[in-house]
């Protein structure tokens, strides 16, 4: 894949060019400033982007802004943004704007590389990839509403799909079968009053929009 | 005689230097009048708030040399003439204390008038008077300490009308508070935001990074053992950085030798470590008494840091003295250097930033820094013990 690479930290930058090189992408453009992000990305038009939210020169959202930008000039432009905090607006910002290639992950998960790479290949893909932590805030922030009645199989279910994750991903992590998966997915949906005729990535986009919408108590 | 004589020198000298200020006065009452008709044909508005601050000025003068004679301090309580022609003016009318000045100027013209003629007719008068009750009749002199006493009434009544009302002062006080309670609440902020970014850019990045390094060893540990060993190594080296990182900031947020060993230990353990040859001299029982607020201790101690590396480094001297005392009225720190001198306050982030740190605490600072030094900062820190 070609990515551009968009972090103002000199250390940050060196371990994410090795970390994409070892997997064999390609880095083809890598930015410090905020200013340069949305020209690259218009000139290069990656596979996939990786953004810092803080960058120079006022080090306060300029990354986020930034991919937003990127994907109202190209729409579904894919772009994975990092952060050295869970910020839920940050991820609802980029969510609204359509959550197909999009991903919002904590700086701490590029260490756990395999799962990194997932994640961005995910995004690349027309995917998503959430960090666990936006979810949990998600699903917290929506204590009382219908989410209660789901049992916590089903809730660990909703959270690794939230997430991004596809069926065979969430099988394993969970140690069951993805015949199981189907199923607590069916009953999610049933009880989320959401339409099961969605599949695939539809499916996520349907969850999240549920997460992300202005909710309502269950009562 | 002699002393009398001398004494009533002096006197005269203070009401000779009042009557010049008298003089100087009666030279600016018309441009007062002037500008009064300016403004009430609302012309010369802006001219309203600059003689104001003449005005101002004058009675300063007037205060220093009354201070001079009583040994005591006058106070001035002036609101600050600034901003928009609109609000200087509206201040300038407002004070309270333009009022007070215009009363003690109308005092001070009948005085050029009624009272340089008194002691100017006592000096003659006492000169036969007294020489002739002391030369001849070995008595004490009686009119020529008259002069003084002259002095001292004028600088009595000089007092009464130069002094702020009290309202006024308690204004000023509680702006002065405002002030450093504002300034106190954003050195706060800057100074959280400065750890957060110390935090972020530095230990929180290299972690990130290590972490990074390890996911990418442990891949490659398999197919490429000795490529996993150099980030391994690359790793360890940087949970070092981050370590050493961690500690820095650490110590810019509360020093743990503060904590440990109280000021007196923490600031000998700055004098060995500077590079120059310190002498630490404490007084008042600082060392066996029970300790300052850490507060004020972090703020003493900051300061003797400050001025310590500023000497290191920009003084250029060998030696410097720094003395911890307590006082009444809580602790007194003093640093100085044997350096060059000259150093300027402005630049730079070092001093400001303390002189917050410390006016937070409704402390002061002096900076004396004279071209070929010594240099000498000097805090007092108010606190309870």
């Amino acid at each position: 894949m070609r990515v551009v690479i968009a972090e103002d930290n000199v250390l940050l930058r060196e371990g994410l060019v090795l970390l994409l090189g070892s997997a064999g992408h390609e880095v083809v453009a890598v930015v410090g400033t905020a200013p340069e992000i949305v020209p690259a990305l218009l000139r290069y038009r990656p596979d996939v982007a990786v953004l810092d939210v803080r960058m120079p020169p006022t080090f306060r959202q300029e990354g986020l802004r930034a991919a937003l930008e990127a994907r109202a000039a190209v729409p579904g432009m894919p772009v994975l943004v990092l952060s050295q905090y869970v910020e839920e607006s940050y991820a609802a910002d980029l969510l609204g704007a359509g959550a197909s290639g999009v991903g919002y992950l904590l700086k701490d998960r590029v260490g756990h590389v395999d799962a990194f790479l997932d994640a961005l290949e995910r995004v690349a893909g027309g995917g998503t990839a959430l960090d666990p932590e936006v979810i949990s805030e998600l699903l917290t922030r929506r204590r009382g509403t219908l989410i209660d009645s789901l049992t916590s199989r089903e809730r660990e279910v909703l959270k690794l799909m939230a997430e991004g994750h596809g069926n065979a991903t969430i099988a394993r992590t969970l140690v069951i079968t993805e015949r199981s998966v189907s199923k607590h997915i069916g009953n999610v949906f049933a009880k989320l009053r959401l339409s099961p005729g969605d599949s695939g990535h539809r499916r996520v986009l349907a969850v999240l929009a549920y997460l992300n919408s202005p909710y309502q108590k269950s009562s | 005689m002699g002393n009398a004589l001398r004494q009533a020198g002096r006197a005269t000298v203070h009401l000779a230097l009042v009557t010049c200020l008298t003089s100087g006065l009666y030279l600016f009452i018309p441009v007062l009048v002037i500008t009064a008709v300016a403004a009430l044909m609302a012309v010369g508005a802006w001219v309203v708030p600059e003689v104001v601050l003449v005005l101002r000025r004058i009675a300063g003068t007037h205060r220093r040399m009354t201070a001079e004679w009583t040994g005591r301090e006058i106070p001035e309580a002036y609101q600050a003439i600034d901003g928009s022609l609109r609000v200087r003016l509206r201040t300038a009318v407002h004070d309270p204390g333009t009022l007070r000045d215009l009363r003690w100027m109308i005092a001070l013209c009948a005085y050029g008038v009624l009272v340089p003629p008194v002691w100017a007719a006592l000096w003659p008068l006492g000169l036969i008077v007294d020489g002739v009750w002391c030369g001849l009749l070995r008595r004490k002199p009686f009119v020529l300490p008259l002069i003084s006493k002259v002095a001292d009434m004028e600088a009595r009544w000089s007092t009464a009308l130069l002094r702020p009302s009290p309202r006024a002062l308690l204004a000023a006080r509680v702006e002065a508070l405002a002030t450093t309670r504002a300034e106190a609440i954003a050195a706060h902020e800057a100074e959280l935001r400065r750890i957060e970014r110390d935090l972020h850019d530095g230990a929180q990045a290299r972690l990130v990074a290590l972490s990074m390094r390890l996911g990418l060893a442990d891949r490659a540990f398999d197919r490429d053992p000795q490529g996993a060993r150099r980030l391994m190594t690359e790793a360890h080296s940087q949970a070092q950085e981050a370590l050493l990182e961690l500690r820095q900031v650490v110590r810019g947020i509360h020093p743990p030798i503060l904590t440990d060993r109280g000021l007196v230990g923490a600031v000998r353990a700055l004098a060995a470590s500077c590079g120059l040859e310190v002498a630490v001299e404490v007084k008042g029982g600082l060392e066996e008494g029970p300790r300052p607020p850490a507060a004020v201790e972090a703020a003493a101690y900051f300061m003797v840091a400050e001025a310590l590396t500023n000497a290191a480094k920009h003084g250029g001297g060998m030696r410097a003295e720094v003395h911890l005392e307590r006082v009444r009225a809580g602790l007194r720190a003093v640093v100085q250097d044997d350096g060059r001198g000259g150093a300027d306050e402005d630049e730079g982030t070092g001093l400001p930033g303390i002189r917050r740190r410390v006016a937070a605490l409704d402390g002061t600072m002096g900076v004396s820094s004279p071209p070929g030094g010594p240099t000498v900062i000097e805090v007092q820190l108010p606190c309870v013990w």
